[in-house]
């Protein structure tokens, strides 16, 4: 194995990734049942996958409800359900920095890396909807610098709580009565404007020291995040140009920041929908669009890009997008690109976000679909990638049926796992390297 | 509400057993007493022995003796809710240091991963060392009892947020959420000053900062509707409960005027076991320890069972607190709980019974279904 690696997460759904997805799947998606959910994660273990990725994103639930928005189970509960029911995967969870303090999330994912046996990940996110806040008392989003500054400040609190526990701290001397050696528990001081977080995490060092940590955020600060700290950046692109441009930058941040850019993975999130032929899979792509429901592709689009569109008709072009939102900024900015590139209207473009809300579409036979991740890959666009199968449970079991074996006669993709944690399955440098 | 004749017995699983010592007395105490390994057993030996229910202590802060840096209690349930399917799940959450939101959505996602077998061990007393840690003032004394009740209060107005039927799956229309079986809950706190949170960073500890929740959860309603909620009487007013955990049958009788539906004594044992006295095996457990222990019932399981029987009538449950898992754990299992079954003493959880069923609680109509009902 000397071609560089592959490295494979499932972007996790039980229904599918198309917003119609539900509407056409053969089982009856259920997202509060955690068979389902273990079923999705076997079969993602079962493709050698690294890791699944578990999102959450608050304020979907607010009024009006956010178009597509089906209900899902909290991240930290789910995926401790699941390491009972897996054995090997890694267990990503998105965890929001705006509403959450260091600690509670400290000592969450410390406990999760425990129960999996070092499988744990943390996708630090910062919120992005407007009622996201509608739990906490918080009525207005903080605003984008104010959530990536509070972003860097839990971060690195969290980390500080983590670290202060050394890797032989816990010596269960039952002579001297010592379970914990003191000397190797360190107290935290962690003083910004955000927190003031002094004590010691009542959770001992997990199996990986600390979870694997992720970043989704593609705006410039998003970026300025991952570089600093995220082991896994996690991208939104469709246009291979632009992945490897935006590939490029990762890298280049990431060695500004002292660190290794070989040790920080880059993994675009691609849309799949895979079929015996390539017209069937188009088939397959057609009924889906066929069930897009126009209005609320319109509201999902406009939530994205963060400015109301629905006064618009079908076929009005689109309007170049304001310089910033509050939302979702890299992904506003794509989509924008996306439209500019391919002359979409609006409405066409609010189906594209149906489908994929601004990820890769891949739609066609196996091997079209292996074809163009090698591609992909080889082009220095990715490490990898977070796969997102349009309808569920079909287009998992597809995947790793029939691309995965693809992938691995290329030479890219493991045919055994080598390593326990998730970091090590990753194959991501040890904790401790030098860092400036 | 009058008495039955059964007995749930309950069984406290935190770490290598009640005793601060366990750990260092246990046959298995070399291993990891917080470990996961542990956990499964100890939860999967209760729950054939025909347990009720187990808790799942926890505290921010680190216990005065004994193993420090344990898991999250929330996260220690879930990870054996897929390796169960009969026995109650019930973790300690403080009311004063964790989001309602997220305590809310946190337990609702545990009653759907376990199948409706979900509850909440409501947290109580000072917690000092919190605020430091979170960063916000942490309210103690009467105060924490009043920012209980309104934790206590906000988390079930959540957890009704969603009626039972609002999610669809209209494939006609594309609605997969009913929005309008959706319901803000508007929760606004007691409490003075600034809320907390950073602003508050100049505010006393001990203060009860005030807070507000607009709703509504973003988890559906789970398949007890709402969790059984257990607390210690006294720390929870009880017609907030559930289940009201009393520490001697004297306080049976004012926790069932509280407004508590089913009351729990605690009780602390050392069994008789392996030879040995559990009185002999409690003062060398005491020995060890280096710190006074609240006193324990000890004797033989044949007691115990005549202990057992004779709390019938008196209280609806009794929560074992085990001194050492590894060495009374199995001797309730094998002789103490079958002998409550021979006697018709215990219930028999059932696979796919929830643990309101079980407890023969009644599934709770939500609050805006039956608020309909009456107009
Ligand atoms: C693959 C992927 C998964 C994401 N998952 C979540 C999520 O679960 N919850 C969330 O709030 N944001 C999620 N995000 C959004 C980002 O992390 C980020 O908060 C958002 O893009 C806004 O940041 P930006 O303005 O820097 O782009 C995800 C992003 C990507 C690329």
């Amino acid at each position: 194995m000397s071609a560089r690696q592959m490295r494979l997460g499932a972007y996790h759904t039980v229904s599918g990734h198309h917003a119609a997805a539900w509407r056409v799947s053969t089982q009856v998606n259920d997202t509060e049942s955690l068979a389902q959910h273990q079923a999705a994660a076997r079969a993602a273990q079962d493709g050698l996958l690294h890791f699944l990725l578990a999102t959450d994103v608050l304020g979907e639930q607010g009024d009006p409800v956010s178009p597509g928005f089906q209900p899902r189970l909290e991240p930290a509960v789910l995926l401790a359900a699941l390491a009972a029911s897996t054995e090997h995967i890694g267990l990503v969870g998105s965890f929001s920095t705006t509403f959450s303090g260091p600690f509670q999330l400290a000592r969450q994912l410390s406990s999760l890396d425990h129960v999996s046996g070092g499988r744990a990940g943390w996708n630090v996110v910062t919120s992005f909807r407007a009622g996201a806040g509608d739990g906490f008392g918080s009525s207005d989003l903080p605003d984008h610098v104010e959530r990536y500054a509070k972003a860097h400040d839990v971060v690195e609190a969290a980390l500080a709580l983590w670290d202060a526990w050394e890797p032989d701290a816990v010596v269960r001397d039952r002579r001297t009565a010592t379970y914990v050696d003191p000397d190797r528990v360190h107290r935290t001081e962690h003083t910004s404007r955000f927190h003031e977080v002094r004590g010691v995490l009542p959770a001992s060092r997990s199996p990986q020291g600390r979870p694997v940590l992720f970043q989704g955020g593609g705006s410039d600060a998003g970026l300025a995040l991952a570089a600093r700290h995220a082991d896994v950046v996690l991208t939104s692109q469709d246009h291979l140009p632009d992945a490897r441009r935006l590939y490029r930058d990762v890298k280049e941040r990431v060695a500004h920041e002292g660190r290794d850019p070989d040790g920080v993975l880059v993994l675009p999130g691609v849309i799949t929908v895979i079929g015996s032929s390539r017209s069937q899979a188009q088939d397959v792509h057609d009924r889906l669009l066929e069930q897009v429901d126009d209005d609320q592709a319109r509201r999902r689009l406009s939530g994205i890009l963060g400015w109301d569109t629905s006064a618009l008709p079908y076929d009005a072009p689109v309007e170049p997008a304001p310089a910033t939102t509050e939302g979702n900024r890299a992904r506003a900015r794509l989509l924008h690109a996306r439209a500019v590139r391919d002359g979409l209207s609006i409405g066409q473009l609010a189906r594209v976000t149906a489908a994929t809300r601004g990820h890769l579409l891949l739609v066609g036979t196996a091997q079209d679909v292996a074809d163009e991740l090698l591609a992909w890959h080889a082009d220095e666009a990715a490490d990898g990638f977070l796969v997102g199968p349009a309808v569920m449970p079909s287009g998992l079991r597809r995947f790793v049926r029939d691309v995965v074996p693809l992938l691995q006669r290329a030479g890219v993709f493991r045919t055994s796992r080598e390593g326990r944690t998730l970091r090590e399955q990753l194959a991501l440098p040890p904790l401790g390297t030098p860092r400036p | 509400m009058s008495t039955s004749s059964v007995l749930h017995v309950g069984l406290e699983v935190d770490g290598a057993g009640a005793h601060p010592a366990a750990w260092r007395a246990a046959a298995r105490s070399s291993s990891d007493a917080l470990g996961p390994a542990r956990l499964r057993d100890v939860v999967a030996a209760a729950e054939n022995a025909g347990v009720t229910f187990v808790t799942f202590d926890d505290s921010l802060v680190p216990p005065a003796a004994g193993p420090a840096g344990r898991l999250d209690a929330v996260t220690r349930a879930a990870y054996v809710a897929p390796l169960t399917s009969r026995i109650g799940l019930v973790p300690l959450v403080h009311p004063a240091v964790t989001e309602p939101f997220h305590v809310a959505s946190q337990l609702a996602a545990l009653d759907h991963a376990s199948l409706g077998r979900g509850g909440w061990f409501v947290g109580a007393g000072d917690v000092p060392g919190a605020r430091r840690a979170l960063d916000r003032p942490v309210a103690a004394g009467a105060d924490l009892l009043d920012e209980t009740a309104d934790v206590v209060t906000v988390v079930r107005d959540l957890w009704d947020s969603w009626e039972d039927d609002a999610v669809v799956r209209d494939s006609a229309t594309g609605r997969y959420v009913d929005r309008d079986r959706l319901h803000y809950v508007d929760f606004a706190s007691g409490g003075e000053g600034l809320p907390a949170g950073p602003s508050s960073r100049g505010t006393a500890d001990g203060v009860r900062a005030p807070f507000t929740v607009k709703g509504p959860s973003i988890v559906p309603r789970s398949p007890q509707g709402q969790l059984v909620v257990v607390g210690r009487a006294g720390t929870v007013p009880g017609g907030l409960l559930d289940v009201a955990l009393v520490a001697t049958t004297d306080a049976a009788a004012r926790a069932r005027e509280d407004g508590a539906p089913l009351v729990v004594v605690d009780l602390a044992v050392t069994l008789d076991a392996a030879g040995r006295l559990g009185a002999d095996r409690r003062a060398e457990l005491d020995g060890l320890a280096g710190v006074p222990v609240p006193a324990t019932w000890t004797g033989s399981a044949v007691d115990l069972v005549d202990v057992l029987l004779g709390l019938r009538g008196v209280v609806d449950g009794v929560r074992l607190l085990p001194s050492e898992l590894d060495v009374d754990l199995p001797v309730l299992v094998r002789d103490v709980l079958p002998a409550l079954r021979v006697a018709r003493a215990v219930p028999t959880p059932r696979p796919g019974a929830t643990l309101r069923d079980t407890l023969g609680l009644p599934r709770p109509t939500n609050r805006h279904v039956a608020a309909a009902a009456t107009v």
